[in-house]
């Protein structure tokens, strides 16, 4: 609803004369106005005038420079001279955080920041203070915006008519000379971008604005600022290639694109042929476009024989992901954000979005607001807490993380017992309920609610409010990354199935991506175990259209994943890698143990855009380039295939990566030349039914779903029965678990929004640094009190895995026996604690939580 | 106290109390309680008042009550003796034993305490018989003298919440609206909508409906709704039962400006009484009909009194108001349609239920209805509330009921519907005050304050008064409002200062204008109008100020300098004397001289002067 802030948009009613704020009248019948009467004109003119009465004369020294609305607009009124009393409206110049000016002298009082904070962001930093003339925007106790509850998104700071916001930019300090769209490339949101470049540097992001994008007018503080890496001295600029000179000494020499190319090509086939195609790997990157995707899976599975393929996405709970998949026949692959506003009920399970992918909090938050109910089931109390209608405080016993399975199938339970299972739905399009009913008929809610550590009452308020609702579910790390995830998303199903919510508009399961394109990772098929399609190995027929197409031979065997690469370098049984935008010396657990295995390889080839921890232990390294450098296609958590084009070029030698690729294509033999884009894209799109909407012109795109037979939204249509799984007991036997005596914490690893992943990136932006965040664990006061630690004091986490060094703060809302640790500071270091296992194996404890204890420094 | 369950209960008790205040032998104190009594001094007058009671063995002879304001506030504090009606003004601690001594033990009057009216120098000592109550139709606030507001036993001996069992046993919701739409009743809080259309639209609309009452009294000068607050809350109360009852509403709200605590504390006293009656609450008087009202106070934000504005705030957010293209009767207060009046429309209500519409809309003009209190302040010698018919001219209120002009002055202007109302001059003095008569001449009835200027008032002064007080109160929202108004208030300051230049008037009202058209909410669109009036009838006091640098009036300090006449000087050293910068000289029975250079133009030596001798150049 619009407010009538400013008054410029008066019209005249030509019936009664009346002059009105056009913004705020509702259109009747027979109504008819006039924009450019005398009058109306007279009085735009006049608020004009005082509007520039009231602001400073520093147009000259104003960064917004012309893009400033009120100067815009003078200049269309033909406004020179005000010709009245200056009345100027100084305020104290507010720029203590590195990210946000407050120059609220210039403040033309529109709104827009406001309605920005309460309507789109739904964050409530700032509201009006003060009466009249003297009204301002402000924080609570008008207090800077590093002290109030602002997370720095910067959506306020994008809509500014005026100079009174503007980006603190210490490089930077004029209006951009171009902007270009882009897609962000940090989370999984994929937000559009409006990249500001000046001589081929990028100096300003803000939200790119258009209809057609994830994000519209919003943002977070990663995208808007955290970009700063792009420009930082750590980019790489040229190839390089290990010069052994020498016993020991050995250093890294610059070379020439071929020369780099000659020796990945030559080394990599050397290799196969001594050792077979089973000792080299390709670990390939979430954050690389689809096409890159595409071509580095290619040239390991058709050129160097091997399903050695992954990329970081393992890391992010895919093998939950693929359950979902497999078990809904690809129905959830689409699951657009804004169905979230049009929901019934939403239901956050283990996920907090406010930090992980901001932009997806701001859809549920507003969800919230417009009355949807949202249930909120996690171990921390995250920020949408206070938007739900109901808040599950899960319990974080030794065991808890079953305890989200004794939650979802209590509240299947219950909800059956108030018959509000959609039995039609059942009927039409599933199988086993049956059985699955039997099984909820057991269930002991007592024990549920002892399991959970969740009240019998709010369980069945909770049921209350889902009954007779179609379920939107939000999934994040605390389900995906954790010991049973895979019994987790089968709850989760179930209830789906249940209550008749899976396929239709407003009900999907919402998977929250931590990573840019770790959807169209997967997708392109860079993973060990399924061609480009999400078409699995083992499936003969899909296998052999691609062994036709590459003319090779594809083993049906998966190859190794992540993990087993390590292992496999351990053993000495891999002998080459090539990693493309991954830094697993950063990302994977236990460092010390990765950096040993690596080092056993003959061969390490690492593209990449920053000189990473990964990049220093290379046998070459291929300088990359970043997403805004470069064109193509990233796959959002939604299934929004989002082209884009470079926004400036790459920087130094550097070549974007899918140009790299092609080469290494052709040295390798590649009978296909990839000289362009539009060439991998074409071949996309023909080849792998799920993108054939994959397109040289669309922007957005949608990736087909179900059985890549169709590819409209309408889900339903899908003929394909789906089963109920079988009620699995929250109380699984862990075998051996450590004991709580002498790891008597559980650690909770969380992600904060000013770094993204394992902050490889986010950990170069000069802005986010000065931040000067620390990254203390949190613990809770009581906990505090009995080993004697207070808040501020460093202390020693120690895990059966590592032991890392971190500053205490007490959060009082953590239960007892937890805490948290917060990802990637210090290098990442919170990985020492975690044991290298794979998550989708049984026995893996997951990634999400390890038992630690504490020592006082 | 016991729970009323049936119609019956309560015309028992009602008449049981009638009977009691009709019946009693003994001899009634009133004592004015409200705010300006107060300020004066009622506390301690009423300790030794029942000092002096007790010490001549008399509390059981004499009933004392606290009562609400009486409305004759310049005089207070005020004291009534019933059943005589001998009238006391302006006592003082001292006076107490002298009262209670005569006129109680023995029935003698106090002749030097008796009221002096001050027109005519004649003695009156009945209350009935001072013209400031003589020429006032007290039909609202007629009862605030007589009973004590926080007894509702002595609202019931008034026949009160007799309308309230009227509309719920005797008529339909359908009715209760036809009667106030046919009382002719119009909302008193300023926009003077009529009552009865607003009702009838609120009760069209679905959705839980609430029912408000706009206390939050803010206009500088007006405390009518205050004194009605606290001199009679229940009058007020049962109007928004009865608007409860007519539009079908289960809760009300009242929201009343934080700094009226003592209409806080008797209205929330009232409303505790009234429940334990149950007049309010769940089920009332068996009928099953439930409604109950919660208080809410303002902080005290002058635009909270706007509609939207106030129901933003109740609703917990920033004091606000929104464009009005939906009416709040449709979506107000929690976007529900929401049916809001003002503390005197309220009590208005029981009025036209129990004396009927007929009667009701035989007072006042043909537009409108009824009966109006005026706060009747300024330079005028009775200050006070006063209840007149719809219609009454100006002169009767400010010479006839007001007394005339503080020392015979001269009048020039009066200032009526506060702060965003228009200056009228002389020359409308036969003007029948009623909603269209003052919006005609360029001013407003307002909640209906009064402030009445003499001839040593600067017009331009007077509007950059208002003019301030306005921009500081506008919510900041849309800017033709909040920077129109401080530009206009800059060009107004610096006329003042004797800074105008040419332009400025022409540049006040093309401001005006767009303010007045442009802006969001009432405030706005009427904020100009004491500049538009001002301008209007006293053009020429602007163009002095501006041309020849000069303020007639003698209030703008750097416009005027202080002369002393040498031909009407007579020598009496009085200004001398009173001077505190010491700077006026001269002998005895000769001319004294002021040193122009060194007067800071304090004035005293004017208001000491009376022989007219200090003259403003």
């Amino acid at each position: 609803m619009p407010v009538a802030t400013v008054g410029l948009c008066v019209v005249e009613d030509e019936k009664t004369g009346r002059v009105m704020a056009s913004c705020v009248t509702p259109v009747v019948s027979e109504m008819s106005v006039r924009t450019d009467t005398p009058r109306v004109k007279i009085h735009r003119k006049n608020i004009l005038r005082l509007m520039i009465a009231e602001h400073p004369e520093s147009c000259v020294v104003c960064s917004k420079g012309n893009r400033c609305q009120l100067r815009q607009l003078a200049a269309q009124l033909g406004i020179g001279e005000t010709h009245l009393y200056p009345m100027p409206n100084y305020k104290t110049l507010e720029q203590a955080n590195p990210f946000i000016i407050r120059d609220l002298s210039k403040c033309v009082l529109c709104g827009k920041c406001i309605r920005a904070d309460h309507e789109l962001v739904v964050v409530g930093a700032i509201d009006y203070n003060l009466r009249g003339f003297k009204s301002r925007p402000s924080t609570i106790h008008d207090r800077g915006l590093e002290h109030s509850s602002c997370t720095f998104c910067g959506t306020c700071l994008s809509m500014c008519p005026t100079g009174a916001l503007s980006p603190n930019n210490p490089g930077y300090t004029a209006t951009p000379e171009r902007e270009s769209f882009s897609i962000c490339g940090f989370c999984g949101v994929g937000c559009g971008l409006a990249m500001g470049y000046t001589n081929s540097r990028i100096v300003e992001v803000n939200p790119a604005n258009r209809p057609d994008t994830v994000n519209r007018a919003t943002l977070c503080v990663r995208g808007h600022f955290a970009h700063d890496f792009l420009n930082t001295h750590e980019r790489l600029l040229q190839p390089m290639i290990r010069q052994h000179t020498g016993s020991d000494e050995n250093t890294m020499a610059p070379a020439s694109w071929d020369a780099a190319i000659d020796v990945v090509a030559g080394r990599l086939l050397e290799i196969k042929s001594k050792n077979g195609s089973q000792s080299v790997a390709f670990l390939g990157s979430s954050k690389c476009t689809n096409e890159e995707n595409y071509l580095f899976q290619k040239i390991a599975r058709a050129l160097l024989k091997t399903n050695n393929v992954d990329n970081g996405s393992y890391l992010s709970g895919r093998h939950v992901i693929n359950l979902l998949e497999k078990r809904t026949n690809g129905l959830s692959r689409l699951s657009p954000l804004d169905w979230l506003e049009k929901a019934q009920a939403v239901f956050v399970l283990g996920a907090d979005p406010g930090h992980s992918t901001p932009v997806v909090s701001y859809y549920l938050k507003r969800a919230s607001k417009k009355g949807v109910p949202l249930v909120v089931a996690d171990s921390i109390r995250t920020d949408l807490a206070a938007f739900s209608s109901a808040w599950l405080d899960v319990s974080t016993q030794s065991d808890f993380e079953g305890s989200y399975i004794e939650l979802l199938n209590g509240l299947a339970a219950l909800l059956y017992e108030k018959k509000a299972h959609d039995a039609h739905y059942i009927k039409q399009f599933t199988e086993g309920f049956k059985q699955y009913s039997d099984d909820l008929s057991t269930l002991d809610r007592e024990q549920v609610s002892l399991a959970t550590g969740i009240d019998v009452g709010v369980l069945n308020a909770t049921a209350e409010l889902l009954k007779g609702k179609k379920i939107a579910f939000v999934i994040g790390s605390g389900i995906l990354q954790q010991r049973f995830g895979m019994q987790t998303m089968e709850a989760v199903i179930n209830l789906s199935l249940m209550t008749g919510s899976l396929g239709s508009e407003g009900a999907g399961i919402h998977i929250l991506a931590k990573e840019n394109n770790q959807v169209g990772a997967q997708d392109m098929g860079a993973v060990p175990d399924a061609l480009p399609g999400r078409q699995p190995l083992y499936n003969d027929s899909d296998r052999n259209r691609w062994e036709q197409f590459w003319q090779t031979e594809i083993s049906p065997q998966s190859g190794l994943n992540m993990i087993q690469m390590i292992e496999a370098a351990e053993k000495g049984n891999l002998k080459g890698l090539y990693i493309l935008g991954e830094n697993p010396l950063r990302s994977l657990p236990q460092p010390d143990r990765v950096r040993k295995a690596l080092a056993k390889l003959d061969f390490i080839v690492v593209q990449d855009i920053l000189n990473t921890e990964t990049v220093q232990i290379a046998d070459v390294v291929l300088p990359g380039a970043a997403f805004s450098e470069k064109g193509g296609s990233f796959t959002n958590m939604e299934g929004r295939i989002q082209s884009f084009d470079p926004v400036v070029p790459p920087p130094g030698d550097a070549h974007p990566d899918w140009e790299i690729l092609g080469s290494l294509a052709a040295k390798l033999g590649d009978p296909n030349q990839y000289a362009s884009l539009g060439h991998i894209r074409d071949e996309i799109r023909i080849r792998v039914p799920m993108y054939k909407a994959l397109d040289r012109h669309n922007h957005t795109a949608w990736v087909a779903v179900g059985d890549h037979r169709q590819s409209d939204k309408d889900t339903k249509k899908t003929k394909t029965m789906v089963s109920f799984s079988p009620v699995v007991p929250g109380d699984i036997d862990i075998g051996d678990e450590l004991s709580t005596t002498d790891y008597p914490f559980t650690a909770i690893m969380v992600s904060v929004r000013y770094h993204c992943g394992s902050g490889t990136r986010t950990g170069c932006s000069d802005r986010i640094l000065k931040l000067g965040l620390r990254g203390e664990i949190e613990l809770s006061p009581q906990d505090g009190e009995t080993l004697s630690i207070r808040d501020g004091d460093t202390v020693r986490v120690v895990s059966s895995s590592g032991a890392i060094k971190r500053q205490v703060r007490f959060n009082k809302r953590l239960r007892q026996g937890t805490i948290s640790i917060p990802l990637a500071f210090n290098g990442n270091d919170a990985m020492n604690l975690l044991a290298m296992t794979q998550p989708d194996m049984p026995d893996s404890p997951g990634w999400k939580t390890c038992r630690v204890k504490l020592e006082k420094i | 106290m016991t729970t009323l369950e049936n119609r019956e209960a309560l015309r028992s008790i009602r008449s049981s109390f009638e009977a009691r205040l009709r019946d009693s032998k003994k001899k009634l104190i009133s004592l004015c309680a409200g705010s300006g009594c107060g300020a004066y001094g009622t506390a301690k007058v009423y300790d030794t008042l029942m000092e002096q009671l007790a010490e001549h063995n008399l509390e059981n002879e004499v009933e004392v009550k606290l009562s609400g304001c009486h409305g004759f506030c310049e005089k207070g504090p005020i004291m009534v003796i019933h059943p005589e009606g001998i009238f006391y003004p302006q006592l003082k601690e001292k006076h107490i034993p002298d009262i209670v001594e005569n006129t109680i033990k023995n029935g003698d009057l106090v002749k030097k305490l008796i009221f002096k009216d001050p027109a005519t120098k004649k003695k009156i000592t009945y209350e009935k018989d001072v013209p400031f109550y003589k020429l006032q139709q007290r039909v609202i606030f007629g009862n605030n003298g007589i009973i004590d507001p926080t007894r509702i036993e002595d609202y019931f001996s008034v026949g009160g919440y007799a309308a309230l069992e009227k509309a719920l046993f005797d008529m339909s919701p359908k009715e209760i609206i036809d009667e106030v739409k046919k009382s002719g009743l119009r909302g008193r809080g300023g926009g003077g909508f009529p009552a009865g259309r607003k009702w009838e639209t609120c009760a069209k609309h679905h959705g839980d409906r609430y029912v408000i009452c706009n206390a939050d009294e803010g206009d500088p000068g007006a405390y009518m709704d205050r004194s009605l607050l606290e001199g009679n809350p229940h009058s007020v109360l049962e109007g928004m039962i009865v608007g409860a009852i007519a539009v079908g509403s289960n809760e009300g709200y009242v929201y009343v400006r934080h700094e009226y605590p003592l209409a806080v504390t008797n209205f929330s006293q009232a409303l505790e009484s009234a429940r334990k009656y149950g007049l309010l609450g769940k089920n009332i008087l068996g009928t099953g009909f439930d409604f109950d009202i919660h208080i809410s106070r303002g902080g005290g934000a002058f635009v909270c009194g706007e509609s939207t504005a106030l129901m933003a705030s109740l609703e917990g957010k920033p004091g606000r108001p929104r464009a009005k293209y939906i009416h709040t009767v449709e979506k107000g207060f929690r976007n529900n349609p929401s049916m809001l009046n003002n503390v005197e429309t309220w009590a208005n209500v029981p009025v036209i239920i129990n004396k009927g519409s007929e009667w009701y809309a035989s007072i006042g003009t043909e537009g409108s209805k009824g009966t109006k209190i005026f706060s009747l302040v300024g330079k005028v010698m009775n200050t006070g509330l006063v209840e007149v018919p719809m219609g009454t001219t100006l002169r009767t209120i400010i010479f006839d009921i007001g007394g005339g002009i503080l020392k015979k002055k001269k009048f020039k202007a009066v200032q009526t519907g506060g702060p965003s109302g228009g200056c009228i001059p002389e020359e409308f003095l036969d003007l029948g005050v009623d909603f269209d008569e003052l919006t005609k001449v360029g001013s407003m009835m307002g909640s209906g304050g009064m402030i009445v200027m003499d001839q040593d008032t600067c017009m331009v002064d007077v509007a950059r008064y208002f003019i301030e007080f306005l921009q500081d109160e506008s919510c900041g929202q849309c800017n033709p409002c909040r920077e129109g108004l401080k530009q206009m208030l800059d060009v107004l300051t610096r006329i003042c200062h004797g800074h105008g230049r040419e332009g400025d008037l022409e540049l006040l009202e093309e401001l005006s204008d767009m303010v007045a058209n442009a802006s969001l909410c009432g405030l706005g669109t009427s904020a100009p109008n004491p500049v538009m009036s001002n301008i209007r009838y006293f053009r020429e006091e602007y163009e002095t100020h501006i041309r020849d640098k000069k303020c007639p009036a003698g209030v703008c300090k750097p416009l005027f300098f202080y002369e002393i006449d040498q031909e009407l000087c007579t020598g009496c050293t009085l200004c001398a004397k009173r001077c505190p910068e010491e700077i006026i000289s001269g002998e005895q029975k000769a001319p004294h001289q002021l040193e122009q250079d060194k007067c800071i133009k304090c004035g005293i030596c004017y208001e000491a002067c009376m022989f007219d001798a200090v003259v403003v150049k």
